[in-house]
């Protein structure tokens, strides 16, 4: 029900097209209103939640929804310049895990290094798959799916499969607990985060040029850009911000756990970041999109746990819900 | 004159072996690589080349090897099936549900069920334009949730009788599931080098436009590929569940990452179009091996294991982008 709300309006107002005029003026019309979509349903699932799911407008809803939201944001954002080079990075969950057991094993040692080790080690794994898809031309696909495999294999090992409990006071608590005014510090620190990622992708030369190897790697590279570093600079980002979501994770669950600890999150942060408006393809970015991609599969989830949904019907939903909403913006990705 | 012709014949002959050999290094290397390590681990540890063990590690690797033989033809075809993973577990799950009908439906069901998901993969990648990469990410939440809204963590086979032997029993003291692999294998490898359909598949991973131009009829193979692999993962899901005893909506999970990395390793190139059964054999093969040895250690916890595996297939993609820079070069 939930999922056919918002996917129904969009059919609805979508269809009405002149058919064949899709490439001219008509068409670049439809492909801006299809670039809006992940805006209009994010609006018309918060609407239905807040008529019909009980107890949506608990200001503490809110709250935990943007702990959940904050990490995913971060990967998501790394994710969207990963795809907007044609590429993409599978790695960014174990890298998270990575970072966590890093956090595990160094708290003792004090919290602000253990933070530092957690983005370190997740700046690595970025800068590892980075090389690999620059210098030896590797396809990113496989390069961070190795790194996937590898990098939860070398948590768990790390931590011998435990979970190790962090103390209750310290920064990283803080991190995971800290929300002035209802607004947790993370999501703060996530979406001025993704402020400064608009700026660079938008503004920067690094950003530009990692949109235009997207758009073509050859014409990227008879233009004398520096393809290698771009693409070293894209993933060693993305494995940052992982590590960084790493950290989050952690804060907010109290605990270093190699087993839990971002599983699945790639597939969570590749679906925001194409439903708001990356297409695979490449060459295109939408930091503002991704952003709202990932609070609109974080809400997805929250609409279906409160109203009882049965999580495995859910389960299902959401990725009819992916599929239905990939479908209907096709023409721009 | 006619010296300058022969020396550039000669460096063209020249070139043209290096590029014989490269190919067969990418083509061959993984088997020879499985041949080397096999050995290597027998060396180490004594017990490793028993042929008790050695049919323990095919037996563990048929699964993976049957959805294997599936991404391979996906993959050749230029596209990726993330859906096999979950497809297995609904196939334990489904066959689970069928056996007390007699074994053909246990077989049967998860197989037709797998034909379905592979039809609908497919026809939302041909006709709605969809990356496969997307389509089949979707089906892999989709068939976990249907798989544990069925069964719930599992689901017991109570008497699985001749269910049961077909994946238990053995035939000649070879178990019936190597027995299964090999036949599945042979079969497979006539049908992508023997076959029309074989062909098309090469020629649409090579290149999908030439291949319509030249009448290939793009759109069928294709969804006849999904199918393909979606009927093999259930396949692999019916005989697990035959394995096993029971239904298990978590079963297969990770297969789908493992599948292409075994297809990978095995020298079946991403970009499409080049590939062996072969090679893809010997990658769902090596993973076994390294799965075996890292047991035989036994100091070494489970989690190892990823790490093995992901830095192997590292180094296979390494070798394997080399050697292709060195072919094309």
């Amino acid at each position: 029900m939930t999922a056919a709300v918002p996917g129904g309006r969009i059919a609805e107002r979508g269809a009405p097209q002149p058919a064949g005029g899709r490439r001219l003026s008509i068409g670049r019309l439809s492909i801006d209103w299809r670039a809006q979509s992940v805006y209009v349903a994010f609006v018309a699932l918060v609407a239905f939640d807040l008529l019909v799911t009980p107890g949506f407008r608990n200001p503490t809803v809110i709250r935990s929804l943007l702990f959940e939201a904050a990490p995913l944001i971060l990967i998501a954002l790394g994710q969207s310049l990963a795809i907007g080079t044609r590429g993409i990075d599978l790695s960014v969950g174990s890298v998270m895990a990575l970072s966590s057991a890093m956090i595990g094993l160094t708290v003792d040692a004090g919290q602000g290094l253990a933070i530092g080790a957690g983005i370190a080690v997740g700046l690595a794994c970025g800068v590892l798959n980075g090389l690999l898809v620059a210098l030896l031309r590797i396809a990113p696909l496989i390069s961070s799916l190795a790194l996937l495999v590898a990098a939860r294999g070398l948590a768990q090992a790390l931590l011998g499969g435990a979970r190790v409990d962090l103390p209750f006071g310290g920064p990283i608590p803080a991190l995971g607990q800290m929300a002035p005014l209802g607004i947790p510090v993370v999501a703060i620190v996530s979406l001025l985060l993704a402020a400064a990622f608009a700026f660079v992708v938008r503004r920067t030369l690094p950003g530009r040029y990692a949109l235009f190897v997207g758009a073509s790697r050859t014409a990227a590279t008879l233009a004398g850009h520096p393809v290698r570093l771009t693409l070293a600079f894209v993933y060693g980002l993305s494995g940052l911000l992982a590590g960084l979501a790493g950290v989050f994770a952690t804060a907010r669950l109290g605990a270093a756990d190699a087993n839990y600890i971002g599983v699945q999150f790639e597939l969570d942060a590749i679906a925001a970041a194409v439903i708001g408006g990356t297409p695979l393809s490449g060459g295109r970015i939408s930091t503002l999109g991704t952003v709202f991609g990932v609070l609109l599969l974080v809400v997805l989830d929250a609409s279906f746990i409160m109203n009882n949904v049965n999580a495995n019907y859910a389960q299902i939903l959401k990725a009819a819900f992916i599929v239905g909403a990939l479908y209907l913006r096709r023409g721009a990705a | 004159m006619s010296a300058a012709v022969t020396e550039a014949g000669a460096a063209e002959a020249r070139a043209e072996s290096r590029a014989r050999i490269v190919g067969l290094i990418q083509s061959r290397g993984a088997i020879a690589v499985l041949v080397v390590a096999a050995l290597a681990a027998g060396l180490v540890f004594p017990d490793f080349l028993h042929p008790g063990n050695l049919g323990d590690i095919v037996t563990a690797a048929s699964f993976l090897g049957l959805v294997a033989i599936g991404q391979t033809f996906v993959v050749i075809l230029g596209g990726f099936d993330l859906s096999v993973g979950s497809m297995v577990g609904l196939g334990t799950v489904l066959a689970a549900y069928a056996a007390p009908y007699g074994v053909l439906a246990a077989l049967l069901l998860p197989m037709l069920v797998g034909l379905l998901v592979g039809l609908i993969d497919g026809l939302l990648i041909v006709r709605a334009r969809m990356a496969p990469f997307i389509v089949t990410l979707a089906a892999l939440l989709a068939l976990k949730g249907l798989a544990v809204l069925l069964a719930g963590e599992s689901l017991v086979i109570a008497d699985p009788g001749l269910f049961g032997r077909l994946a238990n029993g053995s035939w000649l003291g070879i178990g019936n599931l190597v027995v299964i692999l090999l036949l599945a294998y042979a079969l497979a490898a006539l049908l992508l080098n023997r076959t029309r359909y074989g062909a098309a598949v090469f020629a649409i991973g090579g290149n999908e436009e030439a291949a319509r131009m030249l009448g290939v009829r793009v759109e069928r193979v294709k969804i006849a590929t999904y199918c393909l692999s979606g009927t093999l993962a259930g396949l692999a899901g019916a005989l697990l569940a035959a394995h096993l005893s029971s239904g298990l909506s978590s079963a297969g999970t990770g297969y789908e990452l493992q599948s292409i990395a075994a297809a990978v390793i095995g020298g079946v190139l991403l970009t499409g179009g080049v590939g062996t059964m072969l090679g893809a054999l010997s990658g769902v093969l090596l993973l076994g091996v390294i799965e075996n040895v890292i047991n035989q250690i036994g100091s070494l916890s489970a989690a190892y294991q990823g790490l093995a595996s992901g830095a192997f297939l590292l180094l296979a993609v390494i070798v394997q982008s080399g050697l292709t820079r060195q072919r094309a070069a």
